[in-house]
């Protein structure tokens, strides 16, 4: 953080800020007054709509403009059915106070919100989140925006009962712009000032900043070999170019029964990958298709193959892309950040960022045994630098010819009762036909 | 609520939950469900009758006698055919769903099967779309790009509800001063002659999804015309027959993943639709209007949790909608927008849905909330609630006393 200065994450966080606040009200205003309240609400539910896919495609967790969408969303339902401009201001009123109330019990929690927003300004290593200091500066700035949400909310309350809209819109923007551009300099300013002066993080500020010039020099270098190690570990996840593989995924959540999902895994070379459902019997007829990042589900009540993102759970601690990628060295960039012993297993420790957002985790922490470079344990991350759960590769077995992880064990970061256990069984390696790894052939192949 | 449905199923799931081995598919029910390969390219298929029995008409006799027999029992086979390939060359020839488009829970290029309307538009897509015998047949001209061809001499139209039945079609009174004779819907449910078809082009290029459609068909909704017939003696007699004008459908479909959000568009244009209208004046008291369906949505799951889809649709119609009586066709363009909202709880096991669906040009609504239980693998308990609020002649509000809370199981196998 030493490099971070106020004035530039001002300029890179502040117009968004002011873009979520004030956007999607003035957007509906113009629509009101030119032609009237549908155009107004898809106007302004468009703006909102628009405003978070541009921040997911800028890789950005779009935490406000997550919270606009929704807020807007409920402002359309509201202004649609009731057909009133007034009470299309209802739910951002409500929200406000949501929010506002989610900010003062957050601090109560120790888990201050806006620690949380924070990161979507500034990417914190997981041990500076860690700390005190973090925990200590974004409590008081949560509690400073729970208060201002709080009042805000009282004011744009009693100015609905004016029932002018253009009195509304007003109120909204004054009690909003300018406090809000006030709040959010002070919060930054603040935030960086706290770290700063704070005996834990002064001190090894400095040395991050020396670490990373020095890592800097040795990098290339480093990044070819990492990639050979990724690409060297992938080979124990992927039997041969063209084969079908049984996987049983038992997921567990602490003293519940588990359950048990069997797949039948299709792939060949070209990140194609199809995956059939074959138990429990509720799943039977479903399938998956992955194309290299594009994916298909097919469910039998749709009767045809709907898109889907990598990202979304498949069953259990699964998500669709756990199965249907095996590609780290294609997916991500690695870097090696050094070495460390995992039982008595010496590992390198590689860092991989995705190469693109249209992977399944953002980053992954990548152990891999330094003799035989065998996959030993993972840490996948989301894009707002959260830990979403943990992998161990197991049970190593010739299969067909190949030495093969044949069990990967995802446990939840934060419920480590919630596992999920996935077993490579039978491996068959043939030549499968290019058009199993066709969208319109999943009907045939269900 | 005027109506509460309690599944007999109830029982029968639990008691087969109780016993029920979830792994292995019962032998009976494998019986039920015939299904297999002879060869790599020769597949075969047989498998569940659709809704057997609907116990309401024998707990309550609040349905007039037609409908009873319209509705109390129903067999017939969801899927019996097979399925044949050579290289890149696939047919798939007997009784089947033929589902195209990207978006879930519309039908503006689903328009192959025709649709049993008889509870509206509340149960679950399969079951909505009824079954034909047809030949689908489909060749891969290169990687990405591959076309279809449907052909059917199955021209069954859709299933309407009849007189007295729940979700009975509100239709305005016409008040003939001449007498009136009603002719009966004659639509052989087999024919050569008038037989349907259509292609698909389709493409995926860098993820994108475009397909490109052309469908020829009789309309699956009648159409009612009318026409005066002099009589000798005594005021002239209106004949009200329904037909099923010939409709050319061209569309196309859009789907395209921008991680995490997934973007789906459809539009299709019905080239010789007709909607019966109440102008006087009018000849046949039918007018043409083609209409264009197209709808944009997105998909996102919020908190990687909680599952969102939202959905954009409009029905416009190239003239002027004045006395033009059908629910849903409210102005030359009619737009609705739709919202649904998933998540899941304890690994799943518990998973609440809303569905909130918005007619935007007079505010009518359907808000659909249902939890559905897992108790076991192979049984799901759902509880779930349709509401409908709106004025009378309108697509939802038509059942604005039609509200019902329903408890179904469900057991796969």
């Amino acid at each position: 953080m030493s490099e971070v200065s106020v004035l530039r994450l001002l300029l890179s966080s502040g117009p968004r800020f002011a873009r979520d606040a004030v956007g999607p009200v003035l957007v509906f205003y113009v629509g009101w007054k030119l032609v009237g309240l549908t155009t107004a609400v898809l106007g302004a539910t468009t703006f909102a709509l628009a405003t978070f896919v541009w921040e997911r495609r800028h890789a950005r967790a779009g935490l406000g403009a997550a919270l606009g969408l929704t807020i807007a969303l409920t402002q359309a339902a509201a202004g649609f059915a009731t057909g009133s401009p007034i009470a299309y201001f209802v739910p951002g009123i409500v929200a406000n106070s949501v929010y506002g109330v989610a900010f003062i019990v957050s601090v109560a929690l120790g888990r201050p919100l806006a620690g949380i927003f924070a990161q979507d300004t500034y990417a914190f290593p997981p041990a500076m989140r860690a700390s005190a200091t973090f925990r200590r500066v974004f409590s008081r700035v949560s509690f400073a925006w729970g208060t201002y949400l709080l009042l805000r909310s009282a004011v744009r309350l009693l100015t609905l009962s004016w029932r002018d809209v253009d009195v509304i819109v007003a109120v909204n923007i004054l009690t909003g712009v300018p406090f809000t551009a006030a709040l959010t300099t002070w919060s930054i300013w603040y935030g960086v000032r706290g770290f700063r002066r704070s005996d834990e993080w002064r001190a090894a500020l400095g040395v991050a900043l020396i670490a990373m010039l020095v890592l800097g020099a040795v990098a290339p270098a480093r990044a070819d070999q990492a990639a050979d190690i990724v690409a060297d570990a992938d080979r124990y996840r992927r039997p041969a170019d063209s084969f079908v593989w049984k996987i049983t995924i038992t997921s567990q959540e602490a003293k519940k029964a588990p359950s048990v999902d069997g797949f039948e895994v299709f792939a060949k070379t070209g990140g194609r990958v199809f995956v059939k459902f074959v138990a429990p019997p509720r799943s039977v007829g479903r399938s998956l298709l992955a194309l290299g990042r594009d994916l298909w589900i097919y469910l039998p009540d749709a009767g045809k193959p709907v898109r889907i993102p990598l990202s979304q759970r498949l069953v259990g601690q699964v998500a669709n892309g756990d199965i249907a990628r095996a590609d780290y060295a294609g997916d991500y960039d690695a870097t090696l950040r050094g070495e460390e012993a995992i039982e008595g297993v010496p590992c390198h420790v590689l860092d991989l960022n995705a190469k693109t957002k249209d992977v399944t985790y953002a980053v992954i922490k990548y152990w891999v045994a330094s003799d035989g470079r065998r996959p030993v344990k993972a840490e996948f991350y989301a894009g707002t630098g959260t830990l979403l759960k943990t992998g161990a590769f197991e049970n190593f077995r010739d299969v067909a010819g190949h030495t093969l992880a044949t069990r990967l064990t995802l446990t939840d970061a934060i419920r480590k009762d919630r596992r999920s256990v996935l077993d490579y069984g039978e491996v068959v390696i043939r030549n499968l036909p290019d058009k199993y790894f066709d969208k319109n052939y999943m009907k045939t192949l269900d | 609520m005027r109506r509460v449905v309690i599944a007999v199923a109830l029982l029968l799931g639990l008691a087969a939950s109780a016993g029920a081995d979830e792994t292995d598919r019962p032998a009976w029910a494998t019986a039920l469900r015939l299904r297999g390969r002879l060869a790599e390219e020769f597949a075969y298929r047989l498998h569940d009758p659709g809704d057997v029995y609907d116990a309401v008409f024998d707990a309550t006799d609040r349905y007039p006698a037609n409908v009873e027999r319209d509705q109390k029992t129903d067999i017939s086979l969801r899927e019996a055919l097979l399925a044949v390939g050579h290289g890149d060359f696939d047919a798939r020839i007997g009784r089947q769903q033929i589902v195209w488009g990207e978006a879930i829970s519309v039908f503006v290029t689903d328009v192959v099967n025709p649709k049993d309307f008889r509870e509206f538009v509340l149960p679950d897509f399969s079951e909505l779309r009824i079954p034909i015998w047809a030949l689908d047949a489909s060749y891969r001209l290169a990687e990405g790009l591959s076309l279809e061809a449907v052909w059917t001499p199955d021209t069954m139209s859709n299933r309407l509800p009849k007189q007295g039945a729940e979700f009975q079609f509100a239709r305005p009174r016409f008040r003939f001063r001449n007498p009136v004779v009603r002719l009966p819907d004659d639509q052989d449910e087999f024919s050569l002659e008038r037989s349907e078809g259509g292609v698909r082009l389709s493409v995926l290029q860098r993820g994108w999804d475009l397909s490109l459609i052309y469908y020829d068909q009789a309309d699956k909704t009648p159409v009612f015309f009318a026409r005066r017939v002099s009589q000798p003696a005594g005021p002239d007699i209106v004949v009200i027959e329904p037909r099923h004008p010939r409709l050319h459908i061209v569309g196309a479909t859009l789907g395209k993943s921008v991680e995490p959000v997934v973007v789906r568009a459809e539009a299709a244009l019905s080239i010789g639709k007709r909607y019966e209208t109440t102008d006087p004046l009018d000849p046949d008291g039918v007018v043409r209007r083609d209409t264009l369906d197209w709808l944009v949505g997105v998909d996102y799951t919020f908190f990687e949790r909680v599952d969102t889809a939202l959905q954009l649709s409009q029905k416009v119609l190239m003239g002027s909608a004045t006395n033009l009586t059908r629910p849903g066709v409210a102005a030359p363009v009619t737009t609705s927008v739709a919202l649904r909202v998933t998540t899941g709880f304890f690994d799943n096991t518990l998973t609440p849905t809303l569905l909130f669906v918005v007619g935007v040009n007079r505010g009518d609504f359907r808000l659909s909330p249902r939890i559905d239980y897992l108790l076991s693998q192979a049984v799901t308990l759902s509880l779930g609630a349709d509401l409908f609020e709106g004025p009378r002649l309108t697509l939802y509000g038509q059942f604005d006393r039609n509200d019902r809370v329903t408890l179904t199981t469900t057991w796969r196998f």
